[in-house]
């Protein structure tokens, strides 16, 4: 069931008259965004509460509320935050600035791409602070240059909701974030949830406010409101739906970099890691260990997910579809022999940890099992690096060693080097060396200059990062800034 | 440069750091500055700290800018690859890496790390724990398949 959205069809004053219908319902969406029980703001206290919202939000605390500005679209948008029941399509799908698309920044001195220009202008439009007309440019108007049309809008827009005023939006801002975010309520009117399928224009539904105390004492009623314009409600509309296919070719481009040839790793594992198992397996591996990983990868998921026994068996089908037990290491042992048996563990490591998203203990477990039945069959080779660290991660305790993995992560327990060392870790340097060393030596060895050179930046990345744990970096730090 | 300036450019370039141009005009038109990383990279490599971003030239062949290491920020398709759970990554390049290339170290600094590389993107991406973490992202010219 849609809601009806939230409108107001003329100003809230406190130091003036207003239409009691329309007090009453912006207090309502007041005490709903602030999380107050319903009539819990009176008419008497809505200047007050108004003013106390805008200066959160940094808006200017007058208590006034226009029609269309900015202390009502930061409640719609609040609001509309609050209430939609699902995620629309188009944010499940491109996530953050979903509608907005930006491919780079848009402003004075900026990169001003004609694509964004134009979704700039769209939804600078429908903010109120561009007039339509500028926003139904066709996009293949726009250059470079029009981008001085958009900064005042942009500035503007700044200035309204308490953001740095500098004329510039850039992806992921602090500008695009709050257009994004006041966009959603009037992009849910105007064009539906659902902007691959955006819905019919209907003429907006016209309500005439009537101030409690006509500014005029008369015996005749006076309606306080113009005709509505239906020309500028169409061309809105229009806007709005422009926005849509903006969005709408970000989700077709989003849609298509997932189907590529190689195909990524699948939404739903259920239905996928039969295939995956098989590309994998395609790839190189013998298949034995494909199919003990993802065997086990099922089991996992199973439990954690509660699956029913009926999918629990509908999947293993699907394995045995896709990687059937009788085919085990026939062809595979061709393209597991020589060098690629010493990437075994590692690509093993890889499959679990990553692609199948599990724990790469488990996976250390798995290939030191395999390292382990080579070593029997007499096919043990000179132990690489790879293969030494599947062997560490196999030979010990699983539940011991993820316990303490997780408590070295907290810095509870004790480790040879870690958070709970005094930053500027002398050792850093020499403890890289040995590495740095191999890599030398492979570089020495590898085949081809394209080889080479990715050792080469293979060599440099341990030595910048021993030289910056050397340095005393804080290793936690970076990855909050990240996040 | 703004962080959201590293915009990968698949075998071209970061931003305005192109593979090819010289570090001095580097250091001249941007923010960065000499660093030294080892004892072979003293003379081939620049630093900008507020970026987290270190740029090393071919010291063998004087072929200009080789690799772009980006340790905090590296967007592509609008996102920051830095930080980003390795699944997702392959979701967003559409590319599986070559398991050939898959090597793993511990760098001592919280965990090992699985190294992949991504030739068509000309990705080297450093996984810690599925996170493109710490070091992680690094861009580098597409290298040709034979020499």
């Amino acid at each position: 069931m849609e809601t009806e959205p939230f409108q107001l069809f003329d100003r809230i004053d406190p130091d003036d008259r207003n239409d009691d219908e329309e007090v009453s319902r912006f207090a309502g969406a007041l005490d709903k965004v602030e999380n107050r029980p319903p009539g819990a703001t009176r008419p008497a206290d809505l200047g007050e509460r108004t003013k106390a919202f805008q200066s959160t939000r940094g808006l200017k605390p007058d208590g006034l509320v226009n029609e269309r500005g900015p202390t009502f679209q930061k409640v719609a948008a609040e609001l509309h935050e609050k209430t939609r029941k699902t995620t629309e399509p188009h944010r499940k799908l491109l996530g953050r600035g979903a509608n907005l698309p930006l491919w780079g920044s848009v402003g004075r001195g900026e990169s001003n791409l004609p694509g964004d220009l134009h979704s700039t202008a769209r939804g600078l439009a429908l903010t109120g602070h561009l007039p339509t007309r500028t926003a139904l440019r066709p996009r293949d108007e726009w250059q470079e240059e029009d981008a001085r049309d958009i900064t005042p809008a942009i500035e503007r827009l700044q200035r309204q909701h308490g953001l740095k005023v500098d004329g510039v939006m850039t992806p992921f801002g602090p500008t695009h974030e709050r257009m994004d975010h006041l966009l959603g309520p009037r992009l849910a009117e105007l064009a539906g949830p659902d902007m691959r399928a955006p819905k019919t224009p209907e003429p907006r539904r016209h309500k005439q406010p009537v101030r409690s105390d006509p500014f005029v004492p008369t015996r005749f009623f006076t309606p306080f409101v113009d005709p509505p314009d239906r020309e500028e409600e169409r061309r809105e509309v229009e806007v709005a739906h422009g926005l849509a296919a903006d969005i709408r070719r970000d989700m077709d481009f989003e849609l298509q970099a997932r189907a590529t040839d190689q195909a990524a790793p699948a939404i739903d594992s259920r239905t996928e890691v039969g295939i995956k198992a098989e590309q994998v397996s395609r790839n190189g591996l013998p298949r034995s260990i494909v199919r003990d990983l993802a065997v086990a990868r099922i089991d996992e998921l199973a439990k954690q997910e509660d699956w029913s026994d009926e999918v629990r068996q509908s999947v293993r089908l699907q394995l045995d579809e896709h990687l059937p037990a009788e085919q085990e290491d026939d062809e595979s042992v061709e393209v597991a022999a020589a060098p690629a048996i010493a990437a075994v563990p590692a690509a093993a490591n890889w499959l679990w940890a990553l692609l199948f998203g599990g724990s790469a203990v488990g996976a250390g477990a798995i290939a030191a099992d395999q390292l382990r039945k080579n070593e029997v069959d007499g096919n043990d080779e000179s132990a690489s690096p790879n293969r030494n660290e599947a062997r560490k991660h196999g030979n010990r305790d699983d539940n011991e060693e993820g316990d303490n993995r997780r408590e070295k992560r907290r810095g509870k327990v004790a480790s040879d080097s870690g958070k709970n060392e005094p930053h500027g870790d002398a050792k850093a340097i020499e403890k890289a060396q040995p590495q740095v060393d191999e890599i030398e030596k492979r570089i020495q060895d590898a085949p081809t200059k394209k080889e080479k050179k990715k050792l080469k930046v293979k060599k440099r990345n341990i030595a910048k990062t021993a030289q910056k744990r050397a340095k005393g970096e804080h290793h936690g730090e970076r990855g909050k800034k990240n996040r | 440069m703004k962080p959201s300036d590293l915009m990968l450019d698949p075998g071209k370039g970061v931003g305005l750091i192109r593979f090819g141009d010289s570090l001095d005009k580097l250091a001249e038109d941007l923010a960065f500055e000499p660093v030294s990383w080892g004892d072979d990279s003293n003379r081939a490599s620049r630093y900008n700290e507020e970026l987290d971003v270190t740029v090393f030239e071919d010291d063998d062949d004087g072929e200009g800018i080789e690799s772009v290491h980006c340790d905090r920020y590296l967007f592509y398709r609008q996102q920051n690859l830095v930080g980003m759970r390795f699944k997702d990554f392959v979701v967003l390049v559409g590319e599986v890496p070559d398991f050939g290339d898959i090597d793993y170290f511990d760098l001592d600094d919280g965990g090992g790390h699985f190294v992949f590389e991504f030739d068509r993107h000309g990705l080297q991406v450093w996984v810690r724990h599925q996170t493109l973490t710490v070091s992680t992202v690094i861009a580098h010219p597409i290298y040709d398949d034979d020499e």
